[in-house]
C-alpha cells in the first residue's frame, strides 16, 4: 500500500545501506527535518532533527541549518568537529531568532561496518540487531541553547546484514490516539522488531499504517518524521529477525 | 490552558494547567513578564502536555530574569515532560544560568 507522506519522503541505498525516510508536517510546513548525504563510495552521513516551533519560520531556520550541515560535511571533518561546527554557527543564528533545535547525526562507514552517533537535544537512535535492541548513550545540549556544543563522545556500534537502525522526532512517539494515549517508543520498537526482515521501504511503510491505525488518521499536534536505515543482506542472505524464524 | 497566580512580597507562583504549546505560549510569557517579585516560580504540577516552543520560551524567560538578578523557578514537572525535557538539554542550560555572572539587570 502506498501511503502519502505528504511527498517529503526521501530514499536512498549507499554505502551498503538502505534508507528509507519521511515527514509528515502538522501544519502545512514544518520544523521537522531529516537527511541521507553520501560521502565518497563508503560512507553516508544521516541528519535528524527539530527546530521549534512550526510553519514557515521554523521552515526556513530548518532549511538554514540544513544548508550549514551540507557545508560541514563537505569539509572532511569528524561527526564531532560537524555538531561543533554547526552549534557554532547554526547554534548561533537560532539563539538570535530565539530560537533552537534538536539534532541527530550517523555516519556510517562501509569499510569497517561501523556507524557513529552523536546528538544535540535529540532522542537517541535505535538499532535492531538480531534479537538485540540498543539505544546508544548519546546525549548533548539542542542547538541554540549555549553556544557551544556540549554532550557525550560519538558512540560507535558496527553493524551486522540486516540490522535497522530507527530515527524519529518525537512527534511520532508523542502521536496521540482519540483516548490521548501516546503511541510511545515501546510500540515502535514491538512493530520494528516484528519486521526487521523487510527492507527499509517496506519497513517504513509498516511502522506508518500501525501509527495511522493506532491515531485513527487524526490530525496531530506535532510533525512526525521518521528514518530507517538497514544494512543490506548478501544476496540470498539469511534474515534473522523474527519474521524470519 | 489555564494559568492561576498567587503573588506574595518575595515570590509570585503561576500554576499552570492544560497544555502548553504553540497556539499558546505567548499567553504564560505574558504572565511571567507581568511579574515583578524577584523570584517567580512556574508550578507544571497540573500540565499534561508542553511542545517545543513551551520550552523554549521558558529558558529565554529563565535567561531574562537571570539577567536581571532574579530567578525563574520551574517545579512539580510531570515525569513525561522532564523526559523530553532532559533529551534537549533543559537542565543542563538552566544549570548554566545558576553560575552565569549576574549583569544587575535592566
Amino acid at each position: 500500500m502506498s501511503l502519502d507522506t505528504g511527498g517529503n519522503g526521501k530514499q536512498i541505498i549507499h554505502a551498503g545501506i538502505q534508507g528509507a525516510g519521511c515527514s509528515i508536517p502538522a501544519d502545512l510546513e514544518g520544523g521537522d527535518f531529516f537527511d541521507f548525504i553520501p560521502l565518497g563510495e563508503d560512507q553516508l552521513i544521516v541528519a535528524i532533527g527539530d527546530v521549534m516551533g512550526k510553519g514557515m519560520r521554523a521552515a526556513g531556520q530548518m532549511k538554514e541549518l540544513c544548508t550549514i550541515l551540507h557545508a560541514c560535511t563537505r569539509k572532511d571533518l569528524s561527526l564531532l568537529e560537524i555538531i561543533k561546527q554547526l552549534a557554532a554557527i547554526g547554534g548561533k543564528q537560532l539563539h538570535r531568532a530565539g530560537s533552537f533545535a534538536t539534532l541527530c547525526l550517523i555516519s556510517y562507514e562501509q569499510q569497517h561496518n561501523c556507524l557513529t552517533c552523536l546528538s544535540a537535544g535529540h532522542p537517541s537512535p535505535v538499532i535492531f540487531s538480531g534479537r538485540n535492541i540498543h539505544v546508544p548513550r548519546v546525549r548533548g545540549v539542542a542547538l541554540g541553547f549555549l553556544e557551544e556544543y556540549q554532550g557525550t563522545r560519538p558512540e560507535q556500534v558496527v553493524l551486522s546484514r540486516g540490522d535497522v537502525v530507527i530515527l524519529y522526532t518525537d512527534g511520532l512517539v508523542e502521536a496521540r490516539d482519540a483516548n490521548g494515549q501516546n503511541y510511545g517508543l515501546n510500540r515502535l520498537k514491538e512493530i520494528v522488531a516484528a519486521n526487521t526482515c523487510l527492507d527499509a521501504v517496506e519497513l517504513q511503510e509498516v511502522i506508518l499504517n500501525d501509527l495511522f491505525t493506532f491515531t485513527g488518521c487524526r490530525q496531530q499536534r506535532d510533525d512526525v518524521t521518521l528514518v530507517i536505515l538497514k544494512k543490506e543482506l548478501e544476496k540470498g542472505g539469511e534474515c534473522h529477525g523474527d519474521q524470519g524464524k | 490552558m489555564e494559568i492561576r497566580v498567587n503573588k506574595e512580597k518575595e515570590k509570585a507562583t503561576l500554576l499552570v494547567a492544560g497544555e502548553l504549546d504553540y497556539s499558546n505560549v505567548a499567553q504564560l510569557q505574558q504572565e511571567i513578564e507581568r511579574q515583578e517579585a524577584p523570584v517567580v516560580e512556574v508550578v507544571l504540577k497540573d500540565l499534561q502536555f508542553m511542545d517545543s516552543s513551551g520550552a523554549g520560551m521558558l529558558l529565554s524567560q529563565a535567561r531574562l530574569l537571570s539577567q536581571q538578578n532574579r530567578v525563574l523557578k520551574i517545579t512539580h514537572i510531570p515525569a513525561n515532560i522532564r523526559h523530553d525535557l532532559e533529551i534537549i538539554g533543559f537542565f543542563r542550560v538552566l544549570e548554566t544560568l545558576k553560575g552565569a555572572p549576574q549583569s544587575g539587570g535592566e
